[in-house]
């Protein structure tokens, strides 16, 4: 009996040790959000990190929550090593200080080369007084027309690339187009009410005017909201709420019940297989042109056991060679200049044109961050929820929010 | 040797409490201990990250003028009625049908009532996301068959809870009238037939006899019931986010909010507290007023 014991006692001693000791010297983690394709995806460049790091053991965490999880995370003293951020979730990340700064890494690293970074996508992680880098942008995407190349060219009408080429792609074209192609069930435009955000700018609202000032009860962030809304209100050219809600604008362009469909351009990868022609144009505009940025980096936690070991990691992820890996993927837009405009990029889905979308950063004035950010964006969604279902004016409905949001902006 | 051995009382004693140390244990680490902390977080300033900090009563005063909580609190004592008064009766009726010793295949169709109840809130949410589709929703076309028109259910404030409560019922009947049904299988048969001596008919038997006798169970049920309802979260949270406009926001769900998303780590639990309050007082009550209506035979 004591001789069992003693036996099963040095068996699970053994065995203790034995998982401890592993063929890689550091484990750390990453954690990530996004679908079952993308955790594959990552985990290929995983393994070309282990060829270059055979010593590092990656383990990526997939949450079905991402921000709650991550914020129990860190609460609990065990952050993942390495994480994706979001650039306004980022402000608020920073300031509770649960970033690592990366500044001494890239000052000792001769390779990084700042200069080849999308300008502004390096900053958007920095800290405001000193400077220092707080993350680094892996990819960003921005908002397009996809458009029904076989619809165009049934009704006659130029493609929105040509339109845009010859200087007429302003809304008015926009609309008259979507009026037209709009008859037998099919939609001139699909688009989700939640896309808004890229209209006020292209009317001249200038909403986010500081971290602690947010302006929405404006002529010029209404006019965008309304135009935005009287698509399905006033024009009957897009599907309103409940067909919105019945089937989703993505998939309405995709069954071809719309002729145009606006969203961001990482849904290109899900349309490669369409039946039909299709392409990618720039946005309309209105006074001035402009398109919406959705940036994503890798941050290290500053509570991180093996920093040195997570740096190496966002190090290669956001090098020419991880980028280059990244970029034959296709959902996003590398963040270094010499990768997206490489064939590694350009050749991804090469008779779409996809990759033009790269020409459209400089219409992103900078990147909008402010305090609140969550609390701030409910507000105004709350407030134009009565916008959307025709019950309100955008104008009348911004005021209340510019109440909502001032008395947020008060709290510290 | 034997003065060495514990004595008989405290050996009792100590076995006693190691054969209730894994429970007691995960009380106080997972219950008593959250529960605490959550108290005196409810009066402190933390986003969830870092320290702290003592603000005394600010994040009580704050709730009380704080119209969105308002009406979360209402979102959700409209949910729990709604369920208590339509789901409760419905699993009692449910149950007493399939008591019936006439009605073949009873077994299964007990198995289908319950099936919802162990089937995962997402895959339900999905399904009754399509089922409340205002155009080519189902429940739309049955109501359309008895000529009443289309009920833009998630997206219209006034039908946005009422189609939350429809699905939850659906949901959550399933587990009530299994209970029912072996509280009406408790109630002994001579008691009907002395009620059929005294020339009882139908709802005689089920109203001086059933009722009275299951109301012990009905107790039961109306307080889990209630308790769970003013929980409610994952409805709100996959099927309509809280909207329209704040229709569906639920005092849960916007600790949810607070907590994880605009990080006031300490104003939702003073939140959470709040709705512990709200619970324990409405308990007590229905405790007081058990002395009335529960029946223990």
């Amino acid at each position: 009996m004591k001789k069992n014991l003693t036996f099963v006692v040095l068996l699970v001693v053994a065995v203790f040790l034995l998982s401890c000791v592993s063929v890689y010297a550091v484990k750390i983690s990453l954690m990530m959000w996004g679908g079952a394709v993308e955790e594959k995806e990552v985990r290929g460049y995983i393994a070309a990190f282990n060829q270059e790091y055979p010593d590092i053991q990656v383990e990526i965490i997939r949450p079905a929550d991402y921000w709650p999880k991550l914020m129990s995370m860190m609460a609990a003293g065990t952050p993942p090593d390495v994480f994706y951020m979001g650039f306004p979730e980022f402000v608020k990340y920073h300031a509770m200080g649960t970033l690592l700064d990366l500044q001494s890494y890239v000052n000792a690293d001769p390779t990084f080369n700042e200069k080849d970074f999308f300008p502004g996508l390096l900053s958007a992680f920095e800290d405001l007084r000193t400077g220092h880098l707080y993350g680094v942008a892996k990819d960003w995407s921005t908002y397009v027309v996809y458009y029904n190349k076989d619809m165009f060219k049934e009704a006659g009408l130029p493609t929105p690339n040509e339109m845009f080429g010859n200087g007429k792609w302003s809304w008015k074209d926009f609309l008259n187009v979507a009026q037209k192609l709009t008859k037998n069930g099919v939609y001139g435009v699909a688009l989700d009410a939640g896309r808004w955000k890229i209209f006020p700018p292209q009317a001249g609202a200038n909403w986010v005017q500081g971290i602690n000032k947010v302006v929405v009860d404006t002529p010029e962030f209404a006019e965008g909201i309304q135009f935005n809304a009287d698509l399905w209100l006033k024009y009957h050219v897009a599907p309103n709420m409940s067909e919105q809600a019945e089937m989703s604008p993505s998939d309405r362009f995709a069954n071809q019940k719309a002729a145009m469909y606006i969203c961001g351009r990482w849904k290109a990868m899900s349309y490669k297989d369409l039946n039909f022609d299709w392409d990618i144009a720039p946005l309309p505009y209105d006074k001035k042109m402009y398109t919406w940025v959705d940036l994503v980096a890798y941050c290290v936690a500053k509570d991180s056991r093996h920093p040195d070991a997570a740096w190496k990691l966002v190090r290669f992820l956001t090098g020419v060679e991880g980028q280059k890996l990244m970029a034959a993927a296709g959902h996003a837009i590398p963040s270094r200049r010499s990768v997206a405009y490489s064939p590694s990029f350009t050749n991804v889905l090469s008779d779409r044109g996809i990759h033009n979308t790269v020409h459209l950063m400089p219409y992103y004035q900078r990147m909008l961050v402010f305090n609140h950010w969550g609390e701030v964006w409910t507000a105004i969604n709350r407030a134009l929820e009565s916008v959307w279902m025709g019950q309100k004016t955008a104008a009348g409905a911004l005021e209340g929010a510019q109440k909502e949001i001032d008395q947020i902006m008060t709290e510290k | 040797m034997k003065s060495r051995r514990l004595s008989y009382k405290y050996q009792q004693w100590l076995w006693g409490y190691l054969f209730v140390f894994p429970a007691m244990f995960g009380f106080f680490f997972f219950m008593a201990y959250p529960m605490i902390m959550g108290a005196l977080l409810s009066f402190s300033k933390w986003s969830g990250l870092g320290t702290p900090e003592w603000n005394g009563i600010a994040n009580w005063v704050r709730m009380f003028h704080d119209h969105h909580f308002f009406k979360a609190v209402w979102n959700t004592i409209y949910y729990t009625i709604g369920i208590l008064v339509t789901g409760v009766p419905l699993a009692l009726l449910l149950a007493m049908l399939l008591n019936q010793k006439f009605l073949k295949g009873r077994n299964f169709f007990r198995a289908i009532y319950y099936l919802p109840v162990i089937s995962m809130m997402v895959a339900v949410s999905m399904l009754w996301k399509w089922l409340l589709s205002p155009n080519h929703g189902l429940v739309n076309y049955f109501l359309g068959l008895v000529g009443i028109p289309k009920v833009n259910w998630l997206l219209d404030p006034h039908w946005a809870m009422p189609g939350l409560i429809l699905m939850s019922i659906w949901k959550g009947t399933g587990f009530n009238m299994v209970i029912f049904l072996a509280g009406l299988q408790n109630i002994p048969k001579m008691y009907y037939e002395a009620a059929e001596i005294d020339g009882a008919n139908k709802w005689h038997k089920f109203r001086y006899v059933t009722l009275p006798l299951l109301s012990p169970t009905t107790y039961f049920i109306v307080i889990t019931t209630m308790i769970h309802s003013f929980q409610i979260f994952q409805q709100a949270y996959i099927l309509t986010e809280g909207g329209p406009k704040e229709a569906t926001t639920t005092i849960v769900y916007y600790v949810y909010k607070n907590a994880f998303n605009w990080f006031r780590m300490g104003y939702a639990c003073s939140q959470a507290m709040l709705l512990l309050i709200i619970l324990i007082l409405a308990t007590l009550f229905q405790q007081w007023l058990q002395k009335r209506w529960v029946f223990y035979g």
